[in-house]
This record gives structure tokens, C-alpha cells and sequence, in this order.
């Protein structure tokens, strides 16, 4: 049986890898803060901030670095998804159509694991008291990467010619 | 065998660039994430009034030390598996030639094995160099940490990495022509 083909099944790995990896950086600070008895929070404040400061910088950094990579992997898999792109105008669909499609064959996976990293991680957020703000910022913006990525590579698609002997595009 | 390793080595490396680049700096950032996660630990029980670097339930002093790294490597994997048509590609036309699948995998697992788990140990030793007192800080336990982490995230990359590899390799037309 021929394997089902899933060019984007690796963007899912990266975008639940990252959400997980900002939560690990904003937990660190609330682990950390917790294990300092209550009556020397006061007396050390200065140090609990300085690691609060360095985790919320870090989680800013993983949820920069998830955004390089997700990037990164859309453009490995370009020539993949645009040849599907390519079929689909080639049997005559039209772009609102494709689009559609695309989303549906390739956007479903990587978004649902998206959204089930992100809630669970907002629900870790909420239930100790951080912010949840950041993982969630990070899936929608993980989730606009994806979509605008598909709709820029069916608009690329349209607007070379048709297939038709002699015009300008070959391939 | 090595003139002909070190010369597919490079041309690797040219030609995957951008992605050996990201890999290795993604693994650098949780080296870098890792030892900074030890160092609040130690200034956390300092604070705490314990004089143990790995206060309270180190278990999970221990799984927020690793996982970034569990979590780049996975990353790695994504990468490798988004390359793998180009790659199946690059196999066929080693094999043409005359480049035997061993080369091949230790070429990719240096390229995608090896340098990211150099850069995760730079990431490590960063943190030390750039945070003052951390040394000091962590005296003690500081080679335990780093040959900890180091230890467990090469452990993870050359396994899943290499599984990863082999299969690409296993799955590329050159397996047929192989048979």
C-alpha cells in the first residue's frame, strides 16, 4: 500500500516542540520561585527577579527560534506542496478552490496539534498562575504562518501562465 | 575512503547550509537553556537557604534540564523529515557515483548528528562564560551537570537522528537499485 503523503507532518513535530519548549522556560521561574520559603521571597527578591527576567527572556527566545524553524521547514517543503498546488490548477480548479483544498489536506494536522499544545499549555498557565499569553501568541502565530504560506504559494501558482503549449511557464 | 568522505562532507555542508545552520544554533540555544535552568536552580536553593544545587524534587530539575535539548533534536528530526524527497534524491546520485551507503549515513549523521551535538555542548559552556559567578556557583556540580546533559542529548540526537537517516536511506530508490 503506497504511504500517504504528508509534506507538512514535520511542521506539526516543530510547532508542539516549541509550544512545549516556552512553557518549559516559564515554568522554570515558577518551580524556582516556589521552592523559596515565603518569609525570604522579600529578602530575595532581587534574585527571583533576575530569573524570572532570564526565563520570560527565554521564552521569548524559544518562541523566536520555533518561528525560525516552522519557517525553515515550509520552505524545505515548498516544491512538494507547490506541485500540488500545480495538479490541482491543472485539473481545472479555481483558486478559492485550491486554496480550500490545500488547507484541507495540509493545514488540519499541524493546526490540531497546534491547538491541543496551546490549550494544554494555557491550561498549565492558568492553573499556576503564569501568563498565557505567550504560547498561545505563538500558536496563532505558527497558525498564520501556515495559512498565509499556502495561500502565497496558490497565488504564485495563478499567476504564472496556463500550461498551455507555449505559454511562458514549463514545468 | 577519507579524501572521498571529507570531499562529500563539504559538498554536504555547502549544500544543506541554512538547515545544518539552524540545527546547530537551535542546539546551542537549549545548551545555553539547559545551564541556565541549573544556574537558577543553585541561586533558587541558595536563596532557599539550602546549600544543594539540585534542591527540592530534582527530578524535575532534571527533565526541565533535558527536555529542551529532547525538544530541539525532535526539531532536527522535522527538518530531516521535511529534506527527505531532496535527500532520497542525493542518494540515487551517490550511488551513481559509486558512494556506498555507509559514507552516505556518516556523512549526513556528522552533518545532522555530530556538529548539532558540538553546538549544544558550546551553548552549554556559553552560559558559563557570559554569566559571571556561575563557575563558582555550580563548582561542585558543574562537571556532573555538563557530562549529564552532554551525555543524555548526544544519546538522544545519534540514535534518533541516525534511525532517521538510515531510513531515508532504506526508502530512496537506491534501495532498489541496491537489490
Amino acid at each position: 500500500m503506497a504511504r500517504r503523503r504528508r509534506p507538512l507532518r514535520a511542521v506539526s513535530l516543530v510547532f508542539v516542540g516549541f509550544v512545549t519548549l516556552v512553557l518549559l522556560s516559564q515554568l522554570s521561574a515558577h518551580y524556582f520561585a516556589k521552592a523559596v520559603p515565603t518569609n525570604l521571597v522579600a529578602k530575595d527578591e532581587a534574585v527571583l527577579a533576575s530569573i524570572r527576567a532570564t526565563s520570560s527572556n527565554l521564552a521569548l527566545a524559544s518562541a523566536a527560534l520555533g518561528v525560525v524553524f516552522a519557517v525553515a521547514v515550509l520552505i524545505i517543503t515548498r516544491q512538494v506542496v507547490a506541485a500540488d498546488v500545480d495538479v490541482y490548477r491543472a485539473t481545472g480548479l479555481p483558486e478559492t478552490s485550491t486554496f480550500l483544498r490545500l488547507l484541507r489536506s495540509h493545514s488540519v494536522g499541524p493546526m490540531a496539534w497546534v491547538v491541543a499544545a496551546a490549550a494544554v499549555t494555557s491550561l498549565v498557565d492558568v492553573e499556576l498562575g503564569l501568563s498565557d499569553l505567550l504560547p498561545i501568541g505563538l500558536a496563532v502565530v505558527f497558525a498564520a504562518i501556515l495559512v498565509g504560506w499556502l495561500a502565497f504559494l496558490t497565488s504564485v501558482s495563478f499567476s504564472h501562465k496556463s500550461f498551455e503549449p507555449g505559454a511562458e511557464r514549463s514545468g | 575512503m577519507i579524501p572521498k568522505y571529507q570531499s562529500l562532507l563539504m559538498m554536504e555542508l555547502r549544500a544543506h547550509a541554512p538547515t545544518v545552520l539552524v540545527s546547530c544554533f537551535a542546539m546551542a540555544f537549549a545548551g545555553y537553556l539547559a545551564t541556565f535552568f541549573d544556574d537558577a536552580s543553585w541561586r533558587a536553593a541558595q536563596a532557599a537557604g539550602t546549600t544543594s544545587p539540585t534542591f527540592g524534587p530534582s527530578a524535575v530539575l532534571v527533565v526541565l534540564a533535558t527536555l529542551p535539548s529532547i525538544f530541539v533534536v525532535v526539531g532536527v528530526y522535522a527538518l530531516i523529515d521535511a529534506n527527505e524527497e531532496a535527500l532520497h534524491y542525493e542518494v540515487g546520485v551517490f550511488a551513481s557515483q559509486g558512494i556506498d551507503d555507509t559514507t552516505v549515513i556518516d556523512t549526513w549523521s556528522a552533518l545532522y548528528g555530530w556538529l548539532p551535538v558540538v553546538a549544544y555542548l558550546a551553548g552549554l559552556l556559553s552560559y558559563l562564560a557570559f554569566t559571571p559567578g556561575v563557575v563558582a556557583d555550580l563548582q561542585g556540580g558543574l562537571p556532573d551537570i555538563i557530562s549529564g546533559l552532554f551525555f543524555i542529548t548526544g544519546m538522544a540526537t545519534l540514535i534518533m537522528i541516525p534511525l532517521k537517516l538510515n531510513r531515508v536511506l532504506e526508502m530512496s530508490p537506491y534501495s532498489v537499485v541496491k537489490g
